[in-house]
């Protein structure tokens, strides 16, 4: 049942071969079995969660809904959901029930959705393993002893594990695919502006997007169905009309132009990766695409570009955050001053005070120019060698990650080499194109998963290509053993 | 030596539009407190600001009555600092590229001769009071 698709569960439930009520109830249950060893969820919504089946059910009773309605799923904490703690994976939000409701938990709600719970994430979605959490660090399912991800490792370890039937994730510099990469599950970062952007616990403003992780690309596109769209709340959402993301989904891969860049084969990449990667191309051409070598020259200038343009984002975005209306407060403080240091100092975590501290400085008088402008110049070449490729090619594939999931504690003393983790992944956001991350193989038993880049509001093809591979391929099916046991 | 004054005035003049610049909130001076509020304005978590479009015509009404250029692309920064009117640690001001650029106002005075009053820029700007 933990295994099924949103599709074959619509059907079920549609046919009362199953409730929502006992869906829910089972997966309340395999979290509370299973999820000590994760750690995947912050909160858990019994109550609320149940109420939701019960109304689900009643729709479902007169023949109405959508393939949402009663599905259970988890929404990463980073989406403020009213009356429900929202807590950015942060002591500093360790008390904050949002008065209002996120667009994107509102639609998915509106369509029928269960909401199981919030998942764990790194502080402020400011990390790479899901390791810089105030909760805990999440685990890899595949191996406890390995990272998730980062930052929606919470959301990718849920889903990985069967404890969700699909969740929500955000994606500034990789947030969404490298945890999917690293689960072995399927997540889509969309098109900036694709997706609402209100009542999403702004990181970088630039470069924040929600998306859909769950076991496969059919999944996701339903998912989709009830996210995307214009927002007039999110005057940064684009009125570009949204699509049937499932309409088109099987449609023939015959023709397809796809383009591997050199530089995401160069050195630092696994070797065990790549040549799953390239395993996974081959089954592309198989299916009637074709294949060729692009380049995309600026992909280096991709790290230092967003490690000055987010962290100054994040340094503007997270003023806000200063004791006196909402979230943790210092004890008995002195002045307003003294407030607002104490609480700041005890609030956030380490990575969220660094990150604060270098955009402070690359905003300030006197180096505003030399870095937070001269990113914005690099930024905008890095969009053009996309746009440049993409004259060439319909999409763009290669790896999410130079490797599987690490360790646990072994990047933690080296924020650089976390940092070069998202070599890949970064100058996706930085463009604003749309990306996926898809099962792709194992590599020492640990997933291995295959990015697909499209072009501005692609997201319909790059879900039917995804899904045309899962078709004929099995990566996306594969359970970890962990998640067996309940 | 001749001596040259120059007088240099920064004006904040308030609009008259019903809402505010970012937020839907009512403006009105002496409404009870916490009624003319929204998220926007308490710089709550996940709020974004929507902008006032009546405010845009105002300014280019305003721009054009002082014989401006209008900034046709017109950007608008934020400028970070703390202070205890600022809720979301920043405000929303225009620096480099103004709706409204450089223009003048013809003043007559009280003997009869006009004299011209350069005006450098009226950017559109979002405080908090």
């Amino acid at each position: 049942m933990f295994e099924q698709s949103i599709s074959t569960l619509a059907k079920q439930l549609k046919n009362k071969d199953i409730s929502s009520v006992e869906l829910t109830q089972a997966f309340l249950k395999r979290i509370a079995t299973l999820d000590s060893q994760l750690n995947s969820y912050i909160t858990v919504s019994d109550e609320l969660a149940l109420q939701q089946a019960k109304a689900a059910d009643t729709l479902l009773q007169s023949g109405q809904g959508t393939p949402l309605t009663g599905i259970p799923i988890a929404h990463k904490d980073l989406f403020c959901t009213q009356g429900t703690l929202t807590t950015c994976g942060s002591k500093m939000l360790n008390n904050f029930i949002p008065p209002y409701e996120s667009t994107v938990t509102s639609r998915i709600q509106q369509a029928g959705a269960v909401m199981l719970g919030k998942t764990n994430m790194d502080e402020f979605a400011m990390g790479s393993s899901n390791e810089n959490s105030f909760y805990g660090a999440v685990k890899n399912p595949w191996n406890t002893n390995t990272v998730p991800g980062g930052s929606s490792g919470g959301s990718a370890a849920a889903v990985a594990a069967g404890l969700a039937v699909a969740a929500t994730g955000t994606d500034t510099g990789g947030s969404i695919r490298q945890p999917a990469s690293f689960c072995g599950i399927t997540g889509l970062k969309p098109t900036y502006g694709r997706v609402s952007r209100f009542g999403m616990i702004a990181y970088a403003s630039s470069l924040d997007q929600g998306g859909p992780m769950a076991k496969s690309a059919e999944d996701c596109a339903h998912l989709m169905q009830a996210m995307a769209g214009f927002d007039e709340k999110d005057s940064t959402s684009s009125e570009t009309p949204s699509e049937d993301y499932l309409a088109n989904i099987n449609a023939p891969l015959t023709g397809l132009k796809i383009g591997l860049p050199k530089e995401y084969f160069g050195d630092g990449l696994d070797t065990e990766v790549a040549k799953t990667i390239m395993d996974a191309v081959k089954e592309f051409e198989k299916l009637g695409a074709t294949v060729k070598e692009i380049s995309l020259p600026n992909l280096q200038l991709s790290i230092p570009s967003y490690y000055v343009i987010a962290p100054s984002e994040a340094s503007s975005n997270l003023s806000r955050f200063d004791g006196v209306r909402f979230g943790h407060r210092c004890d008995d403080p002195k002045d307003l001053l003294d407030m607002y240091m104490r609480s700041r100092a005890e609030g956030f975590g380490q990575e969220v005070q660094k990150r604060i501290m270098v955009g402070t400085y690359a905003l300030s008088e006197g180096y505003y120019d030399a870095y937070y402008l001269k990113a914005q110049k690099i930024r905008r070449l890095i969009k053009e060698d996309f746009v440049n490729a993409l004259n060439e090619v319909d999409v763009i594939m290669g790896p999410v990650a130079p490797t599987t999931a690490f360790e646990l504690g072994s990047k933690t003393n080296d924020p650089v080499a976390m940092y070069l983790e998202d070599i890949y992944t970064l100058s996706v956001n930085l463009a604003g194109i749309p990306a996926m991350s898809i099962p792709a193989g194992f590599v020492n038993n640990m997933p291995v998963g295959l990015q697909i880049m499209g072009n501005y509001f692609a997201e319909a093809k790059l879900l039917n290509v995804a899904h045309q591979y899962q078709q004929h391929t099995d990566w996306h099916l594969q359970t970890p053993e962990m998640a067996k046991g309940a | 030596m001749n001596w040259e004054v120059v007088i240099g005035l920064e004006i904040h003049t308030q609009l008259t539009t019903k809402s505010k610049l970012f937020s839907g909130a009512a403006v009105g001076f002496g409404a009870e407190a916490n009624t003319q509020t929204t998220l926007v304005d308490l710089g709550m978590p996940g709020a974004l600001p929507v902008f006032n479009k009546e405010a845009l015509r105002m300014a280019v009404m305003f721009g054009h009555a002082v014989n401006a250029e209008i900034g046709m692309t017109s950007v608008f920064a934020r400028k970070n600092y703390f202070y205890p009117d600022l809720p979301k640690g920043y405000q929303t001001s225009q620096m480099d590229h103004p709706i409204v650029g450089k223009g003048y106002l013809d003043v007559t005075l009280d003997d009869g001769t006009t004299t011209r009053v350069g005006i450098t820029r009226a950017p559109l700007r979002r405080r908090c009071r």
